[in-house]
């Protein structure tokens, strides 16, 4: 609001889409989840810190806990045992949520593709993922742009026009009045 | 003036005064074989081998017999010679898929004597059992459980030996030469 701020005399009346105020509510306030797991979580860091400070983009509020985030920096190698985690604090993640896998091993498995037994071959076979940044590992202007991408997408969503998101349903459960394996 | 000389002269001499350099390793593994073998040690002489190389021979592991190995370990550790009191790494090793054995190689280091040594022993593939260590160097226990989690070798009358790296439901021993990739781990695609 301080775009406004000392523009009018009186009380006034903005008109405005609502989409487009809500969508600059959220991408002016991308709050991330702190979630390092590698030597890409050096640069989050350094992403956080004063030299490149993301907070001048609204994005420097790095939340312990995924109920208050909005944003989840995949920064770093995945493992399949931290697989089955990153996807629990996913789903705890509120809506509306975003992903950026950041660096080679998030993206794809990266120098791990070959040989590492324990890599995901990228966390987007866990979770959906927005944006994708590249580099190993990237620099933090990089993942700043990363952040810039993951903006103009939200910027660009419709929210009243969206088709509603499809309710999660157990694979193996079967849905009432249809036979087992129908949706398989 | 003369007061402080005489003070900075009686300080004893740090025992390392090289700290931050890496120990070096057992100059004399004969010596060490020779520790290790009776009447100090529990070993008989041609139990022992000695395999060394570098230019003076100062690399190298001593083989001792897997059977005694909670023995030597225990020489290691409380032999006025040896006085080995940390284990740095137990790591266990698949040389090849012709090799029916499994190597475990144990790495110590004296702080007193400021020295580092490597012991190597050996198990059959199909039975990679051997002693636990743990009630000699207490920080064994992770160590063993490593060994166990990627290369399979089970330490008898360990405290705790689970899985430490990989999840607990992971299926075979990934260092093994004959591992075979998972093509799906929880339903998650692995290629």
């Amino acid at each position: 609001m301080a775009l406004l701020a000392q523009k009018f005399d009186d009380d006034n009346v903005l008109c405005t889409k609502v989409d487009w105020l809500l969508n600059w509510a959220r991408l002016s306030s991308i709050w991330p989840m702190t979630f390092g797991l590698a030597c890409c979580a050096i640069e989050m860091m350094s992403v956080g810190a004063c030299k490149h400070d993301i907070d001048r983009f609204g994005a420097g509020a790095f939340r312990a806990t995924p109920r208050q985030a909005d944003l989840m920096i995949v920064a770093g190698t995945v493992s399949f045992k931290m697989a089955e985690r990153i996807k629990r604090l996913y789903e705890q993640m509120p809506e509306p949520k975003y992903v950026i896998a950041m660096g080679a091993c998030a993206v794809g498995g990266g120098p791990y593709y070959l040989y590492g037994y324990n890599v995901v071959k990228g966390v987007d076979r866990v979770v959906p993922v927005d944006v994708y940044v590249a580099g190993c590992p990237p620099r933090p202007e990089a993942l700043l742009e990363g952040l810039f991408k993951l903006q103009d997408k939200i910027r660009r969503d419709r929210i009243l026009r969206r088709a509603p998101r499809p309710k999660p349903v157990l694979a193996a459960e079967p849905v009432a009045g249809e036979p087992a394996g129908a949706h398989s | 003036m003369a007061e402080a000389e005489s003070k900075d002269k009686e300080k004893p001499a740090p025992p390392n005064p090289k700290f931050w350099e890496p120990a070096p390793w057992d100059h004399d593994l004969q010596a060490l074989a020779r520790r290790l073998a009776k009447p100090h040690g529990p070993c008989t002489a041609d139990e022992l081998k000695v395999v060394a190389w570098g230019p003076k021979q100062v690399e190298g592991y001593i083989d001792v017999p897997a059977a005694k190995i909670l023995d030597v370990c225990r020489t290691l550790r409380d032999d006025a010679e040896c006085r080995y009191d940390i284990a740095m790494c137990i790591s266990g090793v698949d040389y090849s898929n012709d090799d029916p054995q499994l190597a475990v190689i144990y790495h110590v280091l004296s702080i007193e004597k400021n020295r580092r040594a490597q012991i190597r022993t050996w198990v059959p593939k199909s039975d990679p059992t051997l002693d636990t260590v743990e009630s000699i160097w207490p920080a064994a226990n992770w160590h063993e459980r490593e060994t166990y989690d990627l290369v399979g070798i089970v330490f008898r009358n360990h405290s705790d030996l689970r899985r430490i790296l990989c999840p607990e439901d992971w299926v075979g021993f990934p260092l093994r030469k004959n591992y075979e990739f998972p093509k799906e781990y929880h339903g998650i695609s692995c290629v």
